[in-house]
C-alpha cells in the first residue's frame, strides 16, 4: 500500500510545515506596526503610506505561511516599503529575529492559574514564569520576595483600588495605607491591610477595580497581588477592569510613588535606584543595553528609541 | 502499513476512510488558510484602532486593541501550528474583538460555519 502524500506527512512529522517562520513573525509584526502608524498617522497621506506598507506586509506573511511562490519578492517588497517610511535601520531589516511575538514555538507555557506567559522577549527577569510555575500558590508576603522592581510600580494603583472603594463607601482605611510584607493572607494581601476590605467579599468581584499599569504582562503580577489565589482566567477579564497609562509625566509619578512606599520598599532598596536596570521611560518595559542594540536602539516594548531608556 | 500514522494526523481530520480523510484534509487546509487570514486582518484591525485611539490620547482603549492584536496573533499562531486548542484561541481572540470591533463575532461564526 503506498500513501498519497506521504511527502506532506513527513513534511508534518520534521516539523517542516508547522513552524511559524521567524521571517513570518517579522511580517506579521510589522503589519501590526504599520496599521498601528497608519491609525495615528494624523496626515492623510501618512496614513495611506501606511496602509500601502501595510498591505505589502500582509501579503508577504499570507504568501510565507501558505509556502506560496513569490514570497521572497513580496517579503524584500515588504521590508523595502518599511525601510522607507521607518527608516533604512527598521528593526525587521536590520534584526527580524529578535522580534517580538506572543510566545515561542517551543515555549508555550501556562501558569498553574491558566494564564499565558511570553517565555520570549520584553519579559522581566522572568519573573512571569515564576508567578506561575513556582509561587502561584504562595501567599503574599512570601511573593513580595520576589517582586521585580517594575512590579513595585504597579503597586500605588492598588491605592486607587482603595480609593474606589472609600468612595463607594465600602470602607475606610486611608488610602496611604500599603500591604505589609507580613501579612500572609490573601484578604490581608490588599492594600487597606486588615482594616481596610471587607475580607469576606472576593476581591476579584469589584470589577469596577483600576490597576493602571504600563505593560500588559505586570498585569500578571498586579493580578497576583490583589488575588494571590489568582483568577483562573486573566485575559477574559482585563480589558474590563484595567486601565492603561502611557502619559510619561504620570508614569513617572508612579515610579516616584513606589520608591516613597517605605513598607513596601524594604529589602528592595538594592532594586530601586542602584542600577538593577534600565527600564524604558515610555513603556516601563525592562530593557537591557545589549537588548536596545539587538533592537537597533528601539524599545520592544513601545519601539520607541534608546534615548528614552532610563535606568532605576 | 498498519495505523503508523501518528495522531498528529489523525486529530485533524475526519475519520470516515482514507478517501474522506484525504478530502477532508483538503478542507481543513482551506479552513485553516481563512482563519489565518481572518486573524492576520483582525491583527492589522486591532493595531489600527490601537494607533488610531493613542493619536488621540485614549491610551486605555489602545491597550484594549493592544490586547486584540496579541490575542489575534496567538489565534494565527495556533491556527497555522494546527495545534489542538487553536479553535479556543481564536474564540478568545473573537471574544475581544467582537466587543470593541463590531462585525467580528459574525465573522468568525461564518468561518466557523455558524
Amino acid at each position: 500500500m503506498s500513501l498519497p502524500n506521504s511527502n506532506s506527512i513527513l513534511s508534518i512529522l520534521r516539523g517542516k510545515e508547522t513552524p511559524l517562520s521567524t521571517t513570518v513573525k517579522y511580517h506579521v509584526n510589522m503589519v501590526a506596526k504599520h496599521a498601528e502608524e497608519s491609525g495615528r498617522a494624523t496626515d492623510a497621506g501618512v496614513a495611506a503610506q501606511h496602509v500601502t506598507a501595510m498591505q505589502a506586509h500582509k501579503e508577504a506573511a499570507r504568501a510565507g505561511m501558505h509556502q506560496e511562490k513569490g514570497f521572497k519578492e513580496l517579503s524584500n517588497n515588504a521590508i523595502g516599503q518599511s525601510d522607507a517610511l521607518l527608516g533604512p535601520r527598521h528593526m525587521g531589516n536590520s534584526n527580524h529575529k529578535s522580534y517580538s511575538w506572543p510566545y515561542n514555538d517551543t515555549q508555550r507555557q501556562t501558569t498553574d492559574a491558566g494564564i499565558w506567559h511570553s517565555g520570549g522577549p520584553g519579559k522581566i527577569s522572568g519573573a512571569s514564569h515564576q508567578w506561575g510555575s513556582r509561587y502561584a500558590n504562595e501567599k503574599s508576603a512570601n511573593l513580595a520576595e520576589y517582586l521585580t522592581p517594575a512590579a513595585i510600580v504597579v503597586t500605588p494603583f492598588l491605592h486607587d483600588w482603595v480609593k474606589n472603594h472609600k468612595q463607594k463607601g465600602q470602607q475606610s482605611t486611608p488610602a496611604t495605607n500599603v500591604p505589609s510584607p507580613g501579612n500572609s493572607s490573601p484578604g490581608n494581601a490588599i492594600p487597606g491591610g486588615s482594616g481596610g476590605v471587607a475580607q469576606s467579599t472576593p476581591a476579584r468581584e469589584h470589577s469596577d477595580i483600576i490597576i493602571e499599569a504600563n505593560i500588559p504582562h505586570l498585569l500578571n503580577t498586579a493580578y497576583q497581588l490583589i488575588w494571590p489565589e489568582g483568577p483562573k482566567t486573566m485575559a477574559s477579564d482585563a480589558a474590563d477592569i484595567v486601565r492603561v497609562t502611557s502619559d510619561p509625566v504620570k508614569r513617572q509619578q508612579v515610579i516616584d510613588n513606589a520608591k516613597l512606599i517605605p513598607g513596601y520598599l524594604q529589602g528592595r532598596t538594592r532594586e530601586i535606584g542602584q542600577g538593577i536596570g534600565n527600564f524604558c521611560k515610555r513603556c516601563l518595559n525592562a530593557i537591557s543595553p545589549a537588548d536596545s542594540a539587538a533592537m537597533g536602539g528601539h524599545c520592544r516594548g513601545c519601539y520607541s528609541k534608546n534615548n528614552n531608556v532610563a535606568a532605576v | 502499513m498498519g495505523n503508523w500514522i501518528p495522531n498528529m494526523w489523525e486529530r485533524s481530520y475526519d475519520h470516515d476512510g482514507f478517501n474522506d480523510r484525504t478530502a477532508g484534509r483538503e478542507a481543513a487546509k482551506d479552513n485553516r488558510a481563512a482563519m489565518v487570514d481572518y486573524h492576520l486582518d483582525s491583527i492589522a484591525e486591532h493595531a489600527k484602532a490601537a494607533g488610531a485611539a493613542r493619536g488621540e490620547g485614549d491610551h486605555s482603549m489602545a491597550w484594549i486593541h493592544d490586547q486584540g492584536v496579541e490575542a489575534h496573533k496567538k489565534g494565527l499562531q495556533a491556527q497555522y501550528h494546527n495545534i489542538p486548542s487553536k479553535g479556543e484561541t481564536s474564540r478568545k481572540a473573537t471574544e475581544i474583538s467582537a466587543k470593541y470591533l463590531p462585525g467580528h463575532l459574525q465573522k468568525y461564526n461564518e468561518l466557523i460555519g455558524n
